[in-house]
């Protein structure tokens, strides 16, 4: 049953995470490379504040938040300049430094050693100890998203987003401020994903730079694209999907020195297949193509 | 009384002068073409006046606001809508949804406006309303659920057009509107034109196809070179054996 809540729990996180980069997937025709560095922005953060300051939980993820969000205004102002694979290439540039800085700001982020003994959360008189007590915390903060992102994308402001990721120069002949309203959902993005890292940092009690690497990244973008994107339903979809399957693989008995190696390549031949087959993923509503 | 001037703007790219001193005026309403060979500048002058190319020198005013370095988005604000030469529409979502984005200051489009949905639900049906009579009008309302990637070519056209129509501009330039259309979507084109000048509004139309020119137009610009070599009624400056030889043909 504590196995079962555990992953709920993985399940919930990387929901958020998804969700988070589908905002600019799916929603901007944005490929950012960079959702695991920003979400490790987040559980640093959280880590650095929790343990050193003790902040409770309810003050620490606003906070985490917005110092998020603020961050990843200024590293819009370059990237949105870029289109296409050009904006891709860019984030994956800010993926690398940012992993370059967990890894090596050791003063900070404890460098290759981690930073342990982050506490469990503290919510008013409720002290969020057990995994199931986790996954209570965990679904409602992803309900919460849920809810933000269907009131932004099934809207008006969804309409234009849409227009922008198909026609730039459409958009702006329309009225829209294609800047600002990027930057401004790359700041939300960063808020949410921020908050999965900080959730993350919370669960697991300890961070490491590796949970914030490329390989991350890719991961969450695979979750998108295998779900299906600019829906809601894809990106939790895709989550579930990627977060059970290693677990499958690892119950049918292969060796966990292959299992890994398995697990790359079945990851591997689902988004070939995917893309040649289901370019909109599994239930989204836009095709990659 | 002009609602639209430019005065001695120059563009060039590269060694190429798209634009050459030109200073035009425009009126407050009714139908003006500009015609020319490729390469004349019209659609040069046309991104010039929509923001979006910047020029190398001179002013445009667009009533008192000058729109000269402002940006595209800024100038489609002020009541300035374009089409563009290639088609461009929002293919992936419904042909409805085409037509809701035109209209302008919607609530629903701010951050806040599409969290708290105050008055956003009364907007989108009345938008939604108008923007099914704006299909009616130009017989595309079967359609209007359908993606918009699914129409025909003249269709899409006409979609693009008639978008134009919910933004309610005072100003609505079209980049070659007739190009490779049947004669039933044409037909449909010249009412929409007349419709909108009936509305006291201002049309103008870059195209190659004189007849249609001959047909709806009330002012006619021919260019040149970046140049504008003339300038008054279709009728006087068609029946110029000069101009017909020179850029007509």
């Amino acid at each position: 049953m504590e196995y079962i809540a555990l992953i709920l729990v993985l399940i919930c996180i990387y929901c958020i995470l998804s969700l988070s980069l589908d905002l600019l997937v799916g929603h901007l025709g944005l490929l950012s490379m960079a959702q695991a560095g920003i979400a490790g922005i987040g559980s640093y953060c959280t880590g650095i504040i929790a343990i050193e300051q003790g902040f409770p939980f309810l003050l620490t993820v606003p906070l985490v938040a917005g110092a998020t969000s603020a961050l990843s205004v200024l590293v819009s102002i370059p990237t949105l300049r870029l289109h296409d694979d050009y904006y891709a290439i860019g984030t994956f540039g800010c993926q690398v430094i940012l992993f370059s800085i967990f890894n090596n700001w050791i003063a900070i982020t404890n460098g290759p050693l981690g930073l342990p003994n982050i506490p469990h959360p503290r919510i008013l008189a409720w002290m969020v100890d057990t995994t199931s007590e986790y996954l209570i915390l965990t679904s409602s903060i992803l309900a919460i998203c849920c809810l933000l992102v269907h009131l932004i994308t099934n809207s008006p402001l969804g309409r234009v987003l849409h227009a922008i990721r198909e026609d730039e120069v459409l958009a702006k002949s329309m009225g829209h401020n294609v800047v600002s309203i990027k930057v401004g959902i790359a700041a939300l993005s960063a808020a949410l994903a921020a908050m999965a890292g900080s959730l993350y940092a919370h669960f697991v009690t300890f961070v490491h730079p590796s949970n914030f690497s490329v390989t991350e990244s890719i991961l969450v973008l695979s979750m998108v694209i295998l779900g299906g994107a600019a829906s809601i339903r894809g990106p939790i979809i895709g989550a579930s999907v990627l977060i059970v399957l290693p677990e499958i693989l690892r119950s049918v008995g292969i060796p966990s020195s292959i299992a890994a190696n398995v697990r790359e390549i079945v990851y591997g031949i689902a988004l070939v297949m995917m893309m040649a087959w289901r370019p909109h993923g599994l239930v989204g509503r836009y095709s990659f193509r | 009384m002009q609602i639209l001037r430019c005065e001695n703007v120059c563009k060039r790219f590269g060694g190429n002068i798209a634009l050459d001193d030109l200073s035009v005026r425009f009126p407050p309403s009714g139908i003006v073409a500009i015609i020319g060979p490729n390469g004349a500048g019209k659609t040069t002058l046309l991104n010039v006046l929509t923001g979006f190319v910047e020029p190398d020198s001179g002013d445009c005013l667009f009533g008192e606001s000058a729109i000269t370095r402002m940006p595209a988005h800024k100038i489609a604000r002020l009541g300035i809508v374009r089409t563009f030469q290639e088609l461009r529409i929002v293919r992936q979502e419904s042909v409805l949804e085409n037509i809701m984005l035109r209209f302008p200051r919607q609530r629903g489009e701010k951050f806040f406006g599409a969290l708290l949905r105050f008055g956003v639900a009364a907007e989108e049906s009345r938008n939604k309303g108008e923007a099914m009579r704006i299909l009616s009008s130009v017989e595309l309302e079967h359609k209007a659920n359908d993606p918009s990637g699914e129409l025909s070519y003249g269709e899409e056209k006409l979609l693009s057009l008639a978008s134009c129509l919910a933004a309610d501009a005072r100003l609505n330039f079209f980049d070659e509107p007739i190009a490779g259309v049947h004669v039933a979507v044409r037909k449909q084109i010249v009412k929409l034109f007349k419709g909108m000048k009936n509305e006291g509004k201002l049309v103008i139309f870059i195209e190659h196809d004189i007849a249609f020119v001959r047909e709806i137009a009330e002012s006619l610009i021919v260019m040149d070179n970046g140049r504008i070599v003339a300038h008054g009624t279709p009728s006087e400056i068609l029946n110029r054996r000069d101009i017909l030889e020179a850029y007509i043909g």
